[in-house]
Parts: structure tokens; C-alpha cells; sequence
């Protein structure tokens, strides 16, 4: 009896899976690498913006004379886009597979909110994907001629993916912009990247406030702010060290990044305190004197350094407070940790711009190659 | 093959109730404890595990009066035929929609995030289907596979920890500032993540040594609440409680936020092994559904058991096709949420109460 | 032209049914006691079967006794039978007392005559006639009721060789052979305990083989000795050819993929598993012997792993747990993430396998399920084959249609490698049957998983686990120690701990004697 329950489970089961839904054959779709957002001008005027999407999709056919295909379509969302899409092309999109995706400076001055808010729901989507703003139009990026790389996708997130390692540059993922719009006290950062036909660079930093951009630093700058923001990244710092007006030294350290905060309160006046922790090894020196003959270089060394940074953060801070008037570094959340609920409703308000944020720079040189 | 199929140790049962209790609340518990509460949901997860607490021991101490009898003999006992009956069928219909309900959510989670053009009834017919050939081997199998599963369920927990890199702890500070009130709140929404600690009712005479039940209880609700403590801080730290509240599943975004170096997303392994999360609570529901039905009925549990399982998962199929979309899907999960606070906390106080009474009664008469 | 009669089409034809009425009584009775009569009796046997050898003689005494030896020719020792049966009973035979007096007759002929290891009497016709097919040899003697029966079975066998599937290393090379004595012998000498028991049997109405059921007293369980007993007892087929009939008859549950019980060609692994205190089952004319019970961890233990030191040993057991693994789960994965789940394959991945799939004309669930067929056919093929001839199908087939299909564009790499990895991965498997279970399992997960993708696929494994967790061998938990998941047995399972850590039989296997070794054992030097 079990048994004859059993087979017709099974016949019930083969009834069931009378097709496969989403059984979708590899080769019959096209995978994007990245993507750019636009606004498509052409068109004329209409009560709505377009948005030009540009995506670069590795070509699967095997003897195709291009390793990849650029798509560009544009519709009134995103939605409406991928749509239209179909006008065009038969094979789905696998949405997932995108790596990096760039906006260009005006989509990105109008507000991300609108455009990411499908990237965010889709479940397929990584939350670690890379976003990146162009200096120019987006669709000029992912157009770039790379002669070194397979395609410009690949060139994108080998860019992206490695910023931090070697330089003091910023990348953010689609889960860092997602938290710093949802979150009071919170602006994004984006990397800025710049074109000229064939190569991409990373031009400097895209500033945002809440989810719109409002300034793009340069590369000076965006050193300061990846110390003040707390990025950890590993960087070159060069420092040229002078004694009696004569330059006596020039050199590099490879520093690691760390920084501490600490807030006090006076009744309405708050006070921020950045420690910023430079440490790393020296690992060039255009004398050839070696340290031992001169033991107070090192301190020297560190010194100068520091004063450095120290005055560029602060350059940059008041930069930060009288033309931004946003909190770019992410220094609010601990205010919020200790009055969180008095603060919330005010903290973008008026905040940042009022409060006192000093800065201070120790740098400390580990290793420098001479025997001690 | 006798009885002994529905036998149970003091160490299965530990397994038993984990895998009850936790189910597909640990996707939403996060977000649903933090809406009310903010950055304090853990707080709310701590009080809300008092509710099943109170529920273990009240139960257990009834059960102690009554070591074999089961749960059908019991009310009866208490109430009469009719009145006893009556709660029984009720208690059933409860599982019943439970495991519907259940049944639902996986299957439009699965949907949402596996097989998004697949129907979800289709989901539904596949899983009944396992799970009643899974559940028709009887509660020693069924303790067995928990077990098992556990131990899977483990591992994935620990991948979770690779998105503490994005962990900004400031997130749960100050502790305590949302208030008692947005506290207690959330708390009453955190205690359906632990239901199923009622299944003792109908588990406790399958189990070989009755000294051990109240251990077993206490250790399976200690290791849900660090679960689901775990759950919460991490999904606290990495979204933040404002952003949680915009995503629907904040437990599984946390396997996406982080690039891993050979294996870009984790969630191929969660998503391999997500089946675990809805068998294992559907699995038990189930087999004390039908085993409740079975007795009562009055039925031969060897030879009927696995009928009674078939009809029994197909009521739940048909009932887990009702809610019209997603979001009903999850308003109902909440309307068995507090079905379960009723089943929980006024059925044990119900039975001790009627208890008394009639031990008063004997002790007059 | 002839024609037909008329009645001819009405005559039934010859062959209407296969059924015939079988013949199948043989007399029963009291033997005669006259040498004639009793071989009266016995001529249809002895005239219709051309081995069957009658050999009359006359005992050497005062007078004479004439006698009468039947045997069936190849299936006895000749050398003994001439030289201690013969010999003695026509050149010295009985001492001074030769009366006719039967009993006392054929007592001092068993006891003072015959120079062999063992003899019985048979009074009975039946016995008689199945004592002589048995391979025994029968003596009759005049005026005596009772026929001696001689066992001096011998003939062509088997030598013990080194085992042909299992092989090892580090261990014996001892296999065990087509004969039940031999077998029980190579075991007896391994574990002389005097508590070994060997409880003999025969099976079969036609074949009458003989089974041992061999069990150390006092470390089994009497409670599956005796039902192994019972289960023996109740098989009821007409021929008995190995211990594959017994086994399937005997087993918990035939409706199963997996091997419910451990069927062993080395001595050693049967005699460990019996001071494990599991029962063997060794059946004659099998070269394979049965243990009860059996786990599901032990189908993945070889020999070898107890032979070497624990590291070693512990190293390979994960690698033949992952091979089954891959080798029922590599295609349905591979299936299950290419066409439904893309964004969890790492980019590069993707771009390459989807260019080499853009190359093949069907979609992958066709190209693996061919491909699946072909490598079966191939496997196949090579056991028919006799060995040089199978090696050359083996290269052929494996190189030049690989390397050919793929050029045709016919197959992607992938696939082929993907297939070639998981059919490897099932010989990596020790046990045979359950290496044919995993390649048997590979396909309705493969059917789940191209259907339904990962959810498919864990649904599958989650109907196999339930499946494995429910199977009983012989009334123990088949998947133990995994679930129930007993602790203290885990030392021996995915890794092998030191030797001298082995203190106490596993308890996944119900026993008596609860230690096995003494209480100040260490390994290495003190």
C-alpha cells in the first residue's frame, strides 16, 4: 500500500515538474562586467529624465573579431531600460555578474537613490560591488579602448579592487552607499575616475551628501580624507626633510593607516579629537648617510611627516566645514554612540559645521633597513 | 518494527526543539526585533526569550504529572471527551498552520532568491513531498536527521562572521537608549522566533529518560538565543538598524556583502544548504501532527502513521496556498506568531489549572 | 501436398507451458542390510549419473566381508581414498573378531578399520543418497544396516591468492577461497579464541551448500546472533551459488541503493570486525563472506588504514569521504550552478565556461546525461573485455574520442572533465557496492538538480540523508556515528586515531565485552 502511495507521489512529482522554469543555458545569455549610468540627452525634452545605460559584456561566441560588446540603451528607468533592451537584443541579462558600476557626474549630482534602489532589492546582485563616478559622461569609460586588458571590465576592477592596497584611495561597495543614505550622520564616498581613450586613472575622490554629489576632490585631498575617514589603506608617503633652509633629505615611508576618535561634550559645543596613526617601514632615502651617523633624523623624519598631514587634514577640514558643511569622514557615529537619540534629528543638519575637530598626526617609522 | 520508532533521547530531543524553533525567523528576526527597538533588538531577542522559558517549564511540569499518557490522554483526562478532544483538534490545527505557514515562507524566499520564474506551488508540492518521506520514518529518524542538520547549520553560522569585516560596532551604542517601551514592544515580536518549544506537549512520551527533558529544554533554548543573539549583533553591526529596516532578509544579505577571495559569494553554500532551515521545523510539526492525529483517531500508529503523514502534509499544502502574495504570506507568519503565544503560554496555564482543580476534586472526594 | 488430419488442429501443441511436474522424491526407508538389496536400492542413482563410481571389495578378515564403496569421482581426495580407506579395509582389515553381528560389526570397522579424520553412519535411504552427492564417500557392507559415511572431500580448488579486488600494501595477502573449510580455517587461525564460535548450516534444497555463521560469544550480541540465525534458517530457494543469494535474502531492506552489510574478500578484515563483535557469515563455494552488521562509515575503511601509522592512516579517510561526495554531487552541482545560479561562479570562470559551452550545440543537461551513458558504456566495456584488449578500449576510448568529440565540438571540456572526475571518484570508493550505489544515486540528483537548481540538489541530498539515517543493518543504526551521533566512536570514522587510543569496542555496535584493550597501553616505546 505504501508502496502504491509512493509511486504516485512520484507520478505526482513528474506531473509537478512539468517544465524547467529557470533552467537558463549559459551560452544563451550575456554576462555584463560593468556598467555606467547616464543621462541621455538626445531625445529632446520630456517631463521625465532618461537614463543611458552602458554595459560592457565579454563576448561568448567563440571566433568573434572583438573579445567584447558594448550595449547602450535608455529608458525612463531602469526597469523600463532592461525592457527595452529586448528590443534589441533576445539574450536575458545575467544581472548578477556585474563587478563595477560607474556613474557619470550628472547622475550622480541628481541624487544615486533613485538609480540604486534596484540594485539593492535584486537578490541577485552582490552587495560588494564596486561603484565609482565618472569626472565626465560614465559611457565614456566603459567605451575606453584598453589595449592591455581583455576588456575595460577587467581593467575597472582590477582598478577598484586594488585602490586600497598601494595608495591612500577610496573604493566603495553598493553596501557602504546603501548604509551611508539610510543611516543619519552617514555621506558617502566614491572614487572618481577619469578617461582619455585608452586609459582610465583614478582622478580623486566624488563627495556626497547623502546620496548626491556635491564635490570632486583631487588626489591631494583624497589622501586626507582617507586618513581622517579611517579607510585603512597602505600608501607611499614622501617627505623632504630641511635643516637650516638646505633640503637634507628626501625620502618615502610605506605607511599603514589607522585613526581613533574621541568626542567630549560642553553643553552644545562638541568636541572631536582625530588621532591619526601613521606606521610603516622607510624604505627610500636619497642620501646614502646611513641613520646611525645621524640618530635624530628618524625623530626628524617622523616629525615632518606629521606635520604634513596634520596640516593638510586640517586644510581639509575646513574645507570641509565651511563649503561641504557635511560630515565627510564619518566622524558622527560617535557622537551618536553616546546621544543617540538627542542627536539623531539634528545631526544633519547643523552638526558638523559647528563642531570643534582637532586633529593629531604621530607617525612611526618601524623598520629602516640599517643595523642598530 | 515496533513503537520504538517513536522514541526519542534526552540528547535528540536537544536537537528536536532547535530545530523547531528555528526556522525561517532567523531571515527576519533581525529586521522585526530593530523596528521598534533600533539599535537595542538584542536587548528585545534576550527579553523575548523569556516568553518561551516560562512556556518549557510550565509544560514540562505538566507533562511530569502524566509521564506516558500522552497528549491526547492527558486533556482528556482533564477536560472529558469532548473538551479534551476539542483542545487536541485545536492544538492540531495549530500545527497545521503553522507548518502552512512555514511552508509558505520558504517557499516565497526560495522563490525570491533561487528560482525566481518557478511557481511556487511547484515549491511547495516538492518540499511537502520530502518532507513527508522524511517524516514518515517516525521520530527516532526524525531526531537523527535534526542532528545532522545541525551541525551543517552550525558551520554556516560561522560563515557570517566574514562580513564582520564591515563591522562598524558604534552601531550599538548607547546601549539601552531606545527606551524600555520600544524594548518590551519588540520583544513581543522576537518571541515568535521562538516557537515550537510547544511541541513538548506531543514529544514529551516519546522520550527514554523524563529526568532529562527539563535539561534538554533548557540547553535547546540557550542555544537558540545565542543563535539568534549572534544573528542580531552581526546584522546590527553591518547594517545598522535603519538600513535593516529596508531589507527584507537581513540575515541573508549578510552572506553578500563581502568579496571573498576564490569563492565570490557565500551564498551559494547557505543557499545549498537553506533547504535545512525549512525542513527541519516542517519535519517535526509534521510528525507530531501526526502522530497527534494518529491518536487520536485511535488508530494503529505503525500501520497508519505514514497515511496520516500524507494527509496531513497535503492539508498543509492546500492551506500554505492561500496567502495571495509575499507580503500576506508574512502577515499570516505573524498571526502564527501569536497563535503561538497563545498555544504557549494560556495552554499549559489552561491544563495546570484544570490540574489542579481536579486533584483538588480527588482530594474532596 | 499432405494433408493434415483432421483432428490435428485441435491436438494442443507440445510446448503449452513450461511447466512440468518434478520428480523430486527420493526413497525413504531403512537401508537393507544385504549388500545386493542396498545397491538395488541405489542403482537408478548409481546407473544414471557416469561419475558416480561403485567399487566392490571385500574386507580382509576371516571370512571376508564383502563391501561396497560409493563415491563420486573428482569431488574426493583419490590419493586418501586409496590409501586410507582402501588400503587399510582390504590389506589389514579387522583384527581376530569377526562375528556377524552387525552392530558390534560396524563399530569395530569405524573404530579399528578405516583410517580417516570422519566418519558418521547413515541408517537411511535419503541420507545415504544425499551423503554420496554431497561428495561423501559411502561404505556398505554385507549384513550390516548401517552405511559408513566418509568425509575426504577434496579435488581441484582455489589456492589461497592474494585478494583480486582488495588489495593492500601493508597486510596480509590472504583471500579467501571457494571452500567453507578453508575459510573457516584461515579465520581460526587468526583468533584462536576458543569462544569463537562456528555455527554450520546448509542452505539451498538442490544445493545444499554449507554456511558457517562464525561469532565470538562472548563479545556479540546474542540478540543478533540469534536473529542472524533465525534469518538463515528462513531462506527457502532451491540453489544457493554464493554469498550474494544470502545476502540479499537476509538483508534489512532491499528497497536500498546502499549495501547493508560489509561483503569482504580478505581474512583479516573478517576476523577484526568479528572481535568487534559482529557476526561472519561464509558461505561454500563464495569467495566473499558477509559481516552483520555493518556502518555506513566502514564501506570507506580499508585495511590499509589500520596497518599504517594513525597520521597516515587518518589522511586518506577524508579524501575517500569527499570522493563520494563529488562523485554523486560533482555533475548535479556543476548542472545546478551553470544554469541557474551564474552569479555564484567567480567571473572568470564563467566567461571561460560559457565560451567553451557557446561551442556545443545541445544545452548541459543533455551533453552531461550522454556523456554519463558513454562513460558507463565505456566502464562496461572494459570488464568484458579480456585484459590486454580492455586496457586498448581504455586509451582509445578515453584519448581519441575525448580529444575527437571535443574537436567535433560534440562536448566541452568541462563536462568531460567533470564527469571523468566524479566516475574516478566512485573507485575511490572501497567497497564495490557502495561505489555502485553513489554512481546510481548520481542520477535522480542530477534529474533534481537540472530542474530545480541548488534547491534541487539539497532537496536530494536532504531525501538521501533522510534515507541513510533511516536504513538499519541487522537492526543497528546504519549511519551511526554520524546520526545518532555517538562521540566516543568518531575516533575511528573520518580520521583513525592512534592504535592504543582504541580502548573500548565501538559502541555503534551493540556487544558484551565492553574493554579491548588493558588500561596501561601506550603506543611507541614506554
Amino acid at each position: 500500500m505504501l508502496k502504491r502511495v509512493g509511486l504516485s507521489a512520484l507520478l505526482c512529482l513528474c506531473l509537478v515538474m512539468g517544465g524547467c522554469w529557470d533552467a537558463n543555458d549559459i551560452e544563451d545569455m550575456t554576462i555584463p562586467t560593468a556598467a555606467s549610468y547616464d543621462i541621455d540627452h538626445t531625445g529632446g525634452q520630456s517631463t521625465l529624465r532618461r537614463y543611458l545605460i552602458t554595459t560592457l559584456n565579454p563576448n561568448l561566441i567563440p571566433d568573434a573579431p572583438k573579445k567584447y560588446r558594448i550595449e547602450a540603451i535608455s529608458g525612463q528607468t531602469i526597469g523600463e531600460i532592461r525592457s527595452n533592451r529586448h528590443f534589441q537584443s533576445p539574450r536575458p541579462y545575467v544581472v548578477g555578474m556585474i563587478q563595477v558600476n560607474v556613474f557619470s557626474k550628472e547622475v550622480a549630482g541628481l541624487g544615486l537613490r533613485s538609480t540604486t534602489d534596484i540594485l539593492y532589492r535584486s537578490p541577485a546582485i552582490s552587495n560588494a560591488l564596486m561603484l565609482a563616478v565618472a569626472t565626465g559622461r560614465g559611457d565614456e569609460i566603459i567605451k575606453t579602448r584598453s589595449e592591455n586588458y581583455q576588456d575595460v571590465g577587467y581593467l575597472l576592477i582590477d582598478l577598484l579592487h586594488n585602490a586600497k592596497k598601494n595608495n591612500f584611495m577610496v573604493s566603495t561597495t553598493l553596501h557602504e552607499l546603501a548604509r551611508c543614505i539610510f543611516t543619519p550622520g552617514r555621506n558617502p564616498v566614491m572614487p572618481a575616475l577619469q578617461t582619455d581613450g585608452k586609459n582610465i586613472i583614478h582622478a580623486g575622490t566624488a563627495i556626497f551628501k547623502r546620496d548626491r554629489l556635491i564635490d570632486i576632490i583631487d588626489e591631494h585631498e583624497t589622501r586626507s580624507l582617507v586618513l581622517l575617514r579611517g579607510i585603512e589603506a597602505h600608501g607611499y608617503i614622501k617627505y623632504v626633510l630641511e635643516r637650516e633652509g638646505n633640503v637634507a633629505d628626501v625620502g618615502t615611508i610605506f605607511a599603514k593607516n589607522s585613526r581613533k576618535v574621541e568626542v567630549t561634550r560642553q553643553g552644545d559645543q562638541f568636541t572631536f579629537n582625530i588621532k591619526i596613526l601613521l606606521q610603516g617601514p622607510l624604505v627610500e632615502r636619497f642620501t646614502n648617510q646611513p641613520l646611525l651617523a645621524d640618530p635624530q633624523a628618524l625623530t626628524e623624519i617622523e616629525n615632518q611627516i606629521a606635520t604634513d598631514i596634520r596640516q593638510e587634514a586640517e586644510a581639509f577640514i575646513e574645507k570641509m566645514q565651511n563649503d561641504y558643511q557635511i560630515d565627510c569622514i564619518d566622524i558622527s557615529k560617535y557622537a551618536l554612540a553616546h546621544w543617540r537619540q538627542e542627536l539623531t534629528p539634528v545631526i544633519d543638519k547643523d552638526f558638523i559645521d559647528k563642531a570643534d575637530i582637532k586633529v593629531q598626526v604621530k607617525v612611526k617609522i618601524i623598520n629602516t633597513g640599517d643595523l642598530d | 518494527m515496533n513503537s520504538s520508532r517513536f522514541q526519542m533521547t534526552s540528547k535528540q530531543l536537544v536537537f528536536f526543539l532547535l530545530g523547531t524553533m528555528i526556522a525561517t525567523g532567523i531571515l527576519t528576526l533581525p529586521r522585526v526585533a530593530s523596528k521598534e527597538a533600533g539599535p537595542d533588538a538584542w536587548i528585545a531577542v534576550l527579553i523575548g526569550a523569556l516568553v518561551p522559558l516560562l512556556s518549557l517549564f510550565m509544560i514540562e511540569r505538566l507533562c511530569r504529572q502524566f509521564p506516558d499518557q500522552g497528549f491526547i490522554d492527558m486533556s482528556i483526562e482533564l477536560f472529558g471527551r469532548y473538551l479534551g478532544g476539542f483542545l487536541v483538534l485545536l492544538f492540531m490545527a495549530y500545527g497545521l498552520f503553522f507548518s502552512a505557514v512555514v511552508v509558505r515562507v520558504f517557499a516565497e524566499i526560495t522563490v525570491i532568491y533561487m528560482l525566481p520564474r518557478t511557481p511556487q506551488y511547484v515549491i511547495v508540492v516538492l518540499l511537502s513531498l520530502g518532507i513527508a518521506y522524511a517524516a514518515a520514518k517516525g521520530a527516532k529518524v526524525v531526531g537523527r536527521i535534526n542532528e545532522l542538520i545541525f551541525y551543517i547549520f552550525l558551520l554556516l553560522l560561522l560563515l557570517t562572521f566574514t562580513s564582520l569585516r564591515l563591522a562598524e560596532f558604534t552601531y550599538l551604542l548607547p546601549i539601552g537608549d531606545s527606551g524600555i517601551t520600544a524594548i518590551l514592544k519588540s520583544s513581543l515580536s522576537t518571541s515568535w522566533a521562538f516557537a515550537g518549544v510547544e511541541i513538548l506537549f506531543v514529544v514529551y512520551p516519546m522520550i527514554t529518560r523524563k529526568d532529562k527533558v527539563i535539561k534538554a529544554g533548557l540547553t535547546a533554548l540557550g542555544i537558540a538565543l545565542i543563535l539568534y543573539l549572534i544573528a542580531t549583533m552581526i546584522c546590527l553591526v553591518v547594517y545598522g538598524a535603519s538600513l535593516m529596516q529596508q531589507v527584507l532578509f537581513p540575515t541573508l544579505g549578510l552572506l553578500k556583502v563581502v568579496d571573498f577571495p576564490l569563492i565570490h559569494r557565500l551564498e551559494f553554500l547557505f543557499l545549498a544548504f537553506w533547504l535545512g532551515f525549512g525542513a527541519r521545523p516542517l519535519m517535526n510539526f509534521t510528525m507530531a501532527t501526526s502522530f497527534n492525529c494518529t491518536g487520536f483517531l485511535g488508530l494503529d500508529v505503525n500501520k497508519h502513521y505514514p497515511k496520516i503523514v500524507l494527509v496531513v502534509m497535503l492539508i498543509t499544502g492546500i492551506i500554505a496556498e492561500f496567502p495571495r502574495n509575499t507580503i500576506q504570506a508574512l502577515q499570516w507568519s505573524s498571526y502564527a506568531g501569536y497563535a503561538f503565544l497563545i498555544i504557549a503560554l494560556v495552554y499549559p496555564v489552561l491544563y495546570h489549572l484544570a490540574a489542579m482543580v481536579r486533584k483538588g476534586g480527588d482530594v474532596n472526594a | 501436398m499432405r494433408k493434415l488430419p483432421r483432428n490435428a488442429r485441435l491436438k494442443k501443441p507440445v510446448s503449452d507451458t513450461n511447466k512440468r511436474d518434478a520428480v523430486t522424491s527420493l526413497p525413504t526407508g531403512a537401508l537393507p542390510p544385504k549388500l545386493d538389496e542396498a545397491l538395488e536400492v541405489l542403482r537408478p542413482w548409481l546407473d544414471k549419473n557416469g561419475d558416480v563410481i561403485q567399487r566392490l571389495f571385500k574386507v580382509k578378515g576371516n571370512p571376508p566381508i564383502p563391501a561396497a564403496a560409493l563415491y563420486i569421482e573428482g569431488v574426493i581426495d583419490s590419493t586418501e581414498f586409496n590409501r586410507d580407506v582402501l588400503y587399510p579395509l582390504m590389506m589389514h582389515g579387522l583384527g581376530a573378531d569377526n562375528e556377524n553381528q552387525s552392530d558390534y560389526l560396524i563399530n569395530t570397522i569405524l573404530q579399528t578399520a578405516v583410517a580417516t579424520g570422519q566418519i558418521t553412519k547413515a541408517y537411511h535411504t535419503d541420507d545415504v543418497l544425499h551423503a554420496l552427492f554431497d561428495g561423501f564417500v559411502i561404505l556398505l557392507f554385507d549384513h550390516m544396516a548401517e552405511a559408513l559415511v566418509i568425509d575426504i572431500r577434496g579435488g581441484e580448488m582455489r589456492s589461497v591468492q592474494e585478494p583480486i579486488v582488495d588489495k593492500s600494501i601493508s597486510g596480509p595477502r590472504e583471500g579467501f577461497v571457494e571452500n567453507l573449510v578453508v575459510n573457516v580455517a584461515l579465520i581460526r587461525r587468526k583468533i584462536r579464541d576458543p569462544n569463537l564460535v562456528v555455527y554450520r548450516t546448509t542452505v539451498g534444497q538442490r544445493s545444499r551448500t554449507d554456511v558457517a555463521v562464525l561469532y565470538i560469544e562472548d563479545v556479540a550480541d546474542p540478540a543478533i546472533v540469534a536473529e542472524m540465525k533465525k534469518r538463515i534458517d528462513e531462506i527457502n530457494i532451491d540453489v544457493d551459488l554464493s554469498a550474494g543469494y544470502i545476502n540479499q535474502l537476509i538483508e534489512d531492506n532491499p528497497y536500498t541503493v546502499f549495501p547493508l552489510s560489509r561483503v569482504v574478500e580478505r581474512t583479516d578484515i573478517a576476523a577484526a570486525d568479528l572481535a568487534e563483535g559482529r557476526v561472519v557469515v561464509i558461505s561454500d563455494q563464495s569467495p566473499l563472506v558477509l559481516i552483520y552488521p555493518a556502518l555506513f562509515i566502514e564501506m570507506f575503511q580499508t585495511a590499509e588504514d589500520y596497518y599504517e601509522k594513525a597520521m597516515v592512516g587518518s589522511f586518506w579517510r577524508p579524501f575517500r569521504l569527499l570522493a563520494f561526495f563529488l562523485a554523486v554531487s560533482l555533475p548535479s552541482l556543476y548542472i545546478a550552478l551553470l544554469s541557474f545560479q551564474p552569479e555564484l561562479i567567480p567571473l572568470d570562470l564563467l566567461i571561460s565556461m560559457a565560451r567553451a559551452r557557446a561551442m556545443v550545440p545541445y544545452p548541459v543537461v543533455f551533453e552531461t546525461i550522454i556523456q554519463l551513458t558513454i562513460i558507463q558504456f565505456i566502464i562496461e566495456a572494459g570488464l568484458r573485455l579480456p585484459n590486454p584488449l580492455g586496457q586498448t578500449i581504455g586509451v582509445v576510448s578515453g584519448i581519441i574520442l575525448g580529444q575527437a568529440a571535443i574537436t567535433a565540438k560534440l562536448a566541452s571540456p568541462e563536462v568531460i572533465i567533470i564527469i571523468a572526475i566524479a566516475t574516478i571518484a566512485t573507485f575511490c570508493i572501497p567497497n564495490y557496492g557502495m561505489a555502485m550505489a553513489a554512481r546510481i544515486i548520481n542520477i535522480p540528483l542530477l534529474i533534481l538538480s537540472a530542474t530545480f537548481g541548488l534547491f534541487g540538489f539539497s532537496l536530494g541530498w536532504l531525501l538521501i540523508i533522510a534515507h541513510l539515517s533511516g536504513l538499519t543493518s541487522a537492526g543497528v543504526p546504519y549511519f551511526a556515528p554520524f546520526a545518532p551521533f555517538r562521540f566516543s566512536d568518531l575516533h575511528d570514522s573520518i580520521i583513525r586515531i592512534f592504535l592504543w587510543k582504541f580502548k573500548n569496542r565501538p559502541a555503534s555496535i551493540p556487544h558484551q565485552d565492553q574493554k579491548r584493550q588493558g588500561d596501561g597501553q601506550r603506543g611507541g616505546a614506554q
